[in-house]
């Protein structure tokens, strides 16, 4: 037999007074048998009171002045940025005009010169140009020219990182350059961002292996051995190009903010701005607008990640080094971007004060605001706070804990009764209830181990919500043993 | 002309107090969509300020295709979505203080009754968790914030029959959820004594408008 279901939508109706008197006699004579609607409509008349609860309740009251600071910060250095561009803008025209001429002149005196040697190459930064022929001046926007390098530097290091050059790797730290032909490495709960000299972004996850191959103004190249990268591409002029490429698939860029992965033998595309062109090992092409995912192994489903990168938003200013290092903190949070490291992070800011957060194994949070001026900060562990209202541990009279819990356990026992008829295993034997208790004695969480997910759990854990102990002014947490046996 | 067409004219021309009114006009309502959205929480401020970072370094972004309001409220959203998803993975501190309601000259609550009423909230919130990112949003800035559905497809960028149909799904598991829920188990049984027969009638303001 199947169950019946409440039709909601014929409830709604009839709640909202929207029916015929027809049906609403009908509603009311099924209503009158019908335990399962009567208590959808409850629930219908509950959440109303709930939304009443909540529109009506007041907003909390904010601190607004302290968020002040770091917005009107935040606002100069964007004002600063505006102005620029406003000054480039207006200077276009004319720098345009001086860019062309002097193209003009460099093609001029280069067709003037003598017939090159066939094996020299101007674009070829390794090989020295020959005395007789003069090198171009970089700054010249010649066809000819080799483009102007961008300079990528690091603007956060978090646990082990390092930069292979030559036969020894280097250790990798705040504000070093990263040539071109290095190849970055991150190891297990590490990370590295890096910025590049025209506003890209570059964010390297742990685990992570890419040579830096080309990073020149119309085009940068990054070769993914495995890892996950994360990019947040500057707005790309006609003709340049950011090509990632990764076991044969290339991944190429037009103005984005996206993240490139090669794990377990799959590239995967995850694209949360702009659109992406793949070409895969074949030379087939596949196009992509955000958002989307995509992955070499097939369909996948769910929203692109988006990671935030340090350097991406803020402008090119002298920021100050700050050091963050606690050995109970495997997560940090600077300004809004998360870092997985254990170990040191080092980051860049600029001078104000900042709110940097930490978690535990645990998962419990600390926090500190940081001020920083215009010499290196290193955070001083004993300032983290544990976030409040984790004020102090709270206490719990024995025999009141064992009043609460002996009633508590017959509703286990309940629970464990009826999950025996359900099913023919009642997922019994022994297991522990692990109880957070809050400031006023109402149980904030339970937890079951060793009862598999499932309605047991489930019963149990919602009878557990419900349990009330006397306020034991502060936090307290009891683990209950659970014998799941039949009763005799 | 709109007074927030020209503080965003001000502000792209590198005018620092544009961005600061820009904050003051609307931190309470962007302050409200954030508590709405992830309820009593200690995160709440954070957030806020996180939506006005982002609001300011979008700014120059801002092409005047959408209202400035429809605009920010998207913002908000978005910021918030990101920082509940990475919520996820920590714990929530639920032992957050749960505002007062506002009485308007009735006479006060008792505190039991404030309390009862505060674990109330928590427990919609809770269960609130439950639902997908999609639903969660829509219901929200619906029933919540008393958007109307017009107004949340503009928001969302979805169709305004996505919007109602999430909102059905979303009260259709929330209604199931709170019949099951046991820190409400009292109250639902007192509203059920009072069905049998002649159900109380429920505010026509509240269906899909």
């Amino acid at each position: 037999m199947t169950e019946h279901r409440p039709k909601t939508a014929a409830l709604i109706a009839y709640s909202g007074d929207l029916l015929s008197s027809e049906g609403r006699r009908r509603v009311d004579a099924h209503l009158a048998g019908c335990a399962v609607c009567r208590e959808e409509l409850a629930a219908m008349e509950m959440y109303d009171s709930l939304i009443e609860d909540v529109r009506s309740s007041r907003l909390p009251a904010l601190d607004f002045e302290s968020m002040e600071v770091p917005l009107a910060r935040e606002a100069e250095n964007l004002s600063r940025q505006m102005v620029a561009q406003k000054r480039r803008r207006s200077a276009a025209p004319w720098v345009a005009v001086a860019m062309a001429a002097a193209a003009g002149l460099a093609i001029w005196a280069w067709r003037a010169q003598p017939a090159r040697p066939a094996e020299a190459s101007l674009t070829d930064p390794s090989v020295e140009a020959p005395s007789e022929i003069p090198a171009p001046a970089p700054e010249v926007s010649s066809p000819l020219a080799e483009s102007p390098r961008l300079t990528p530097v690091v603007t956060l290091a978090a646990g082990s990182v390092d930069r292979l050059a030559g036969a020894e790797p280097i250790e990798v730290g705040l504000g070093d350059l990263i040539p071109e032909g290095s190849t970055l490495r991150t190891a297990e709960n590490s990370e590295v961002h890096v910025r590049l000299s025209n506003g890209t972004a570059i964010r390297l996850a742990e685990g992570t292996r890419t040579t830096l191959d080309r990073a020149r103004t119309d085009a940068v190249d990054l070769e993914l051995r495995e890892g996950t990268v994360a990019a947040r591409v500057a707005s790309l002029s006609s003709g340049s190009t950011f090509v990632v490429a990764c076991a044969g698939y290339e991944v190429h860029v037009t103005g984005t903010r996206f993240v490139v992965s090669y794990l377990e033998d799959v590239v995967g595309v995850d694209l949360s701005e702009g659109s992406v062109l793949i070409r895969d090992p074949n030379g087939a092409e596949i196009r992509l607008t955000a958002p989307a995912r995509w992955r070499s192994s097939g369909g996948v489903d769910g929203e692109p990640a988006a990671p935030a990168i340090r350097g991406a938003e803020e402008p090119h200013l002298t920021p100050t080094p700050v050091t963050l290092s606690d050995e109970r903190i495997v997560r940090w949070s600077l300004d809004g971007i998360d870092v997985d490291a254990l170990g040191t992070v080092q980051v860049g800011v600029s001078p104000g004060e900042h709110q940097v957060r930490g978690w535990d194994a645990r998962g419990r949070l600390f926090r500190v605001v940081l001020p920083v001026g215009t010499t290196p900060v290193s955070l001083d562990p004993g300032s983290l706070r544990a976030q409040a209202p984790r004020v102090h541990a709270g206490h719990l009279d024995p025999e009141d804990i064992r009043r609460v819990l002996g009633r508590g356990m017959r509703q286990v026992q309940r629970c464990y009764e009826r999950s025996l008829r359900q099913s023919s295993h009642g997922g019994g034997g022994h297991a522990r209830l692990r109880l957070d208790i809050g400031v006023m004695g109402d149980v904030q969480r339970a937890q079951i181990r060793g009862v598999p997910d499932g309605p047991l759990s489930t019963c149990i854990r919602n009878y557990a919500m419900r349990w009330t102990f006397p306020p034991p002014g502060g936090p307290v947490s009891l683990e209950q043993p659970l014998n799941l046996t039949p009763r005799q | 002309m709109d007074p927030d067409a020209a503080l965003i004219t001000r502000a792209r021309e590198g005018d620092t107090t544009a961005f600061q009114e820009i904050f003051q006009r609307h931190r309470g309502t962007v302050s409200r969509i954030v508590y709405r959205m992830i309820g009593p929480s200690a995160d709440v401020e954070d957030v806020v300020q996180e939506v006005f970072l982002n609001v300011y370094r979008s700014l120059p972004k801002f092409r005047g295709d959408s209202k400035f309001s429809t605009w920010l409220y998207r913002l908000a959203t978005n910021v918030t979505r990101m920082h509940l998803r990475r919520g996820r993975s920590r714990p929530r501190f639920t032992d957050v203080e749960v505002p007062e309601t506002s009485r308007d000259g009735r006479p006060p609550e008792t505190p039991d009754v404030q309390v009862e009423r505060a674990e109330r909230v928590r427990a919609l919130y809770r269960l609130l968790d439950d639902l997908s990112e999609k639903k969660r949003e829509v219901l929200v800035l619906h029933d919540l914030e008393g958007m109307p559905a017009k107004e949340i497809a503009e928001t969302l960028d979805i169709p305004v029959l996505t919007v109602r149909t999430r909102l059905f799904y979303a009260r259709k598991q929330l209604y199931a959820a709170l019949a099951a829920e046991p820190s409400l188990e009292g109250v639902m049984k007192i509203l059920m004594d009072k069905l049998p027969g002649k159900p109380k009638r429920r505010r026509k303001q509240d269906a899909v408008t």
